[in-house]
């Protein structure tokens, strides 16, 4: 492997970076897998039970996860291959105030997560689509499509309340900002720098199905594994009674799950598990939790900013949350 | 990380998902019925990974043209991809650490479950057999003791230690979840009197429910419900779902 050093190419240059990059990763894994073994093995190291028991909910939200990921990920896999972005544009009313809850209902039929819709709301607006109803696309899809709603419904049993607040204030919040981007801002976006959008136009479909679920799942998996690993980092390091006391005050309850959502960058498809586990804190904030997460958080920002570029995050952002927060504690309040 | 490697990695993560069901420990992360649902999504992401190596394999054979633009894209891509080699954390928390389910040292991490008034009547009890929930016998134990008052009733779980409420026996435990193990709740009854056991011994106890003192309980978090073993079981090993389940 590497050795690709017979022409001075840039593609022998780049090769060989790459699979030296590879083998760096691949030794660096594989010395860290020795390593815990050798722990486990020759010490008590990892006997504890804050380890044992970090692993086992680090295992158990990844787990729990994982079919929710390969389905949101396949089916973004599916339009990128075979729904043209021409197609989607003729779904909408021309009058652009109408345009926008219109998009934010069709976030109903794209059963993904939040690292789906980036990229497809960049082929949207990439494709000639207005920015105000591809960013309220953008910001509804990963919230109320059905593989959210179901498994919140999983993860909130006999609470069917949960589900409905989830829908209305997501679609609320996603509304709005449409709507204040329609009004204020709405030529702003520039040009989508799509990092993988080459796959789509050349080889055969099948294949750019195949390269494009697993490009979004090794992105959307990643960020997941962060998500899993501070969640039970929490439960494991910060002690019940702060948890709890933080949880007592309906303020400072949703302003600690604002921050949670936005640092843990957990999938739509799973957050709803992570906020059941967290009973604790009332329900209102964890509706805040729910819809906050999947329209903005650290792995969102990073890759509306490879997509839509740094000017466009900075006011995009701010509204966003501002929408999300208002939009859950109103109709949490109201709903739950 | 580039296509190929995703490729590898896709491969690798069905497999190991394919393996923890077939093997059963998936029951130690997750509520059984996931079971269709995860091993639905390996096969699925097998079969994707597969598509991706070949088709890459050929790709790469057949571009060696007009490789410049792929190479470029591809690079910024594969930059962007490195938070994708975290998803080998999982697996080698897997393969390295051998997490379990949780046991007799987690029970102070977590809440203990607060039964819910049933909305339906729980139904009666039988003269001579009542194997149930630990939950199950919480709620009769709140909410329709009467019909306990001399009915055998016959609880699994592990064995926990306590000297503030078990002295002299100790307390059977179990965790429940609605989801997996992340939303647990731990579900204990005190068994006294009784020989002690070492912790994390599955047992199956069987005894009739001890009326608290007074005949209602205080508060919250300040007592155990009780039972008085009439026998006590060794188990060989926990059960196939080491869990109860929420509903």
């Amino acid at each position: 492997v590497g050795t690709a050093t017979t022409s001075p190419s840039d593609r022998s240059v780049a090769d060989g970076a790459q699979e030296r990059a590879i083998d760096r990763a691949l030794v660096v894994l594989l010395g860290a897998l020795g390593v815990t073994i050798l722990l486990r093995e020759t010490t008590t190291v990892l006997d504890g039970s804050g380890v044992r028991t970090w692993s086992t909910l680090f295992m158990a939200m990844s787990v729990q996860a994982f079919p929710f990921l390969v389905l949101g990920v396949v089916v973004s896999g599916l339009i990128a291959a075979f729904v043209s972005p021409t197609a989607l544009q003729r779904l909408l009313p021309r009058r652009q105030g109408l345009a926008v809850p219109v998009a934010g209902l069709y976030g109903m039929a794209l059963p993904g997560c939040e690292c789906g819709s980036v990229p497809i709301a960049g082929r949207l607006i990439a494709g000639g689509l207005p920015a105000a109803p591809s960013l309220t696309f953008l910001l509804a899809a990963p919230a109320i499509n059905p593989v959210v709603l179901i498994s919140t419904a999983v993860a909130f049993p006999g609470q069917p309340g949960v589900v409905l607040a989830r829908f209305v204030a997501a679609l609320v919040a996603a509304i709005a900002v449409g709507w204040w981007w329609t009004r204020r801002a709405n030529t702003a976006v520039s040009t989508p720098r799509s990092s993988h959008d080459h796959d789509h136009r050349s080889g055969n479909r099948l294949q750019t199905f195949a390269s494009t679920t697993l490009h979004d799942l090794v992105m959307a998996g990643g960020y997941l594994v962060v998500g899993a690993a501070v969640a039970a980092s929490i439960q494991i390091v910060v002690p019940r009674t702060v948890v709890d006391q933080v949880a007592g005050n309906e303020i400072t309850a949703i302003l600690t799950l604002t921050a949670l959502a936005i640092v843990l960058s957990i999938c739509s498809e799973a957050d709803a598990f992570v906020a059941a586990g967290l009973p604790q804190f009332s329900m209102t904030s964890r509706l805040v939790f729910l819809v906050v997460g999947p329209m903005l958080d650290l792995k969102l920002i990073a890759m509306q900013q490879g997509t839509f570029g740094s000017a466009f995050v900075r006011r995009f952002a701010p509204a966003t949350v501002l929408a999300a927060v208002g939009s859950a504690a109103v109709v949490g309040q109201v709903l739950l | 990380m580039n296509p190929r490697m995703r490729g590898y990695l896709a491969l690798l993560l069905g497999a190991a998902m394919l393996r923890l069901v077939t093997s059963g420990s998936f029951r130690s992360f997750v509520s059984p019925r996931m079971q269709v649902p995860l091993a639905a999504a390996a096969v699925v992401l097998i079969a994707i990974s597969f598509v991706a190596i070949l088709g890459g394999k050929r790709s790469t054979a057949a571009s060696a043209g007009d490789h410049h633009h792929d190479h470029h894209d591809e690079h910024h891509s594969a930059r962007a991809m490195r938070v994708g080699w975290l998803l080998f954390v999982p697996l080698i928390v897997l393969v390295g650490i051998n997490p379990t389910a949780l046991d007799a040292s987690s029970t102070d991490r977590f809440r203990e479950a607060a039964p819910q008034r049933p909305s339906l009547v729980l139904p009666p009890l039988d003269p001579t057999v009542n194997e149930m929930s630990i939950a199950r016998f919480q709620s009769y134990a709140l909410y329709d003791a009467e019909q306990l008052a001399g009915r055998p009733i016959t609880l699994t779980g592990f064995v926990a230690d306590d000297d503030e409420f078990a002295a002299g026996g100790f307390v059977l435990t179990r965790f429940m979840i609605a989801c997996c193990a992340a939303d647990a709740y731990v579900l204990q009854i005190a068994i006294q009197p009784t020989t002690s056991l070492p912790e994390d011994t599955w047992v199956q106890v069987t005894g009739t429910w001890v009326e608290p003192p007074g005949g209602t309980y205080p508060a919250a978090g300040t007592f155990m419900i009780g039972l008085s073993p009439t026998s006590v079981t060794v188990l060989p090993s926990a059960p196939d779902n080491p869990y109860e389940s929420a509903f």
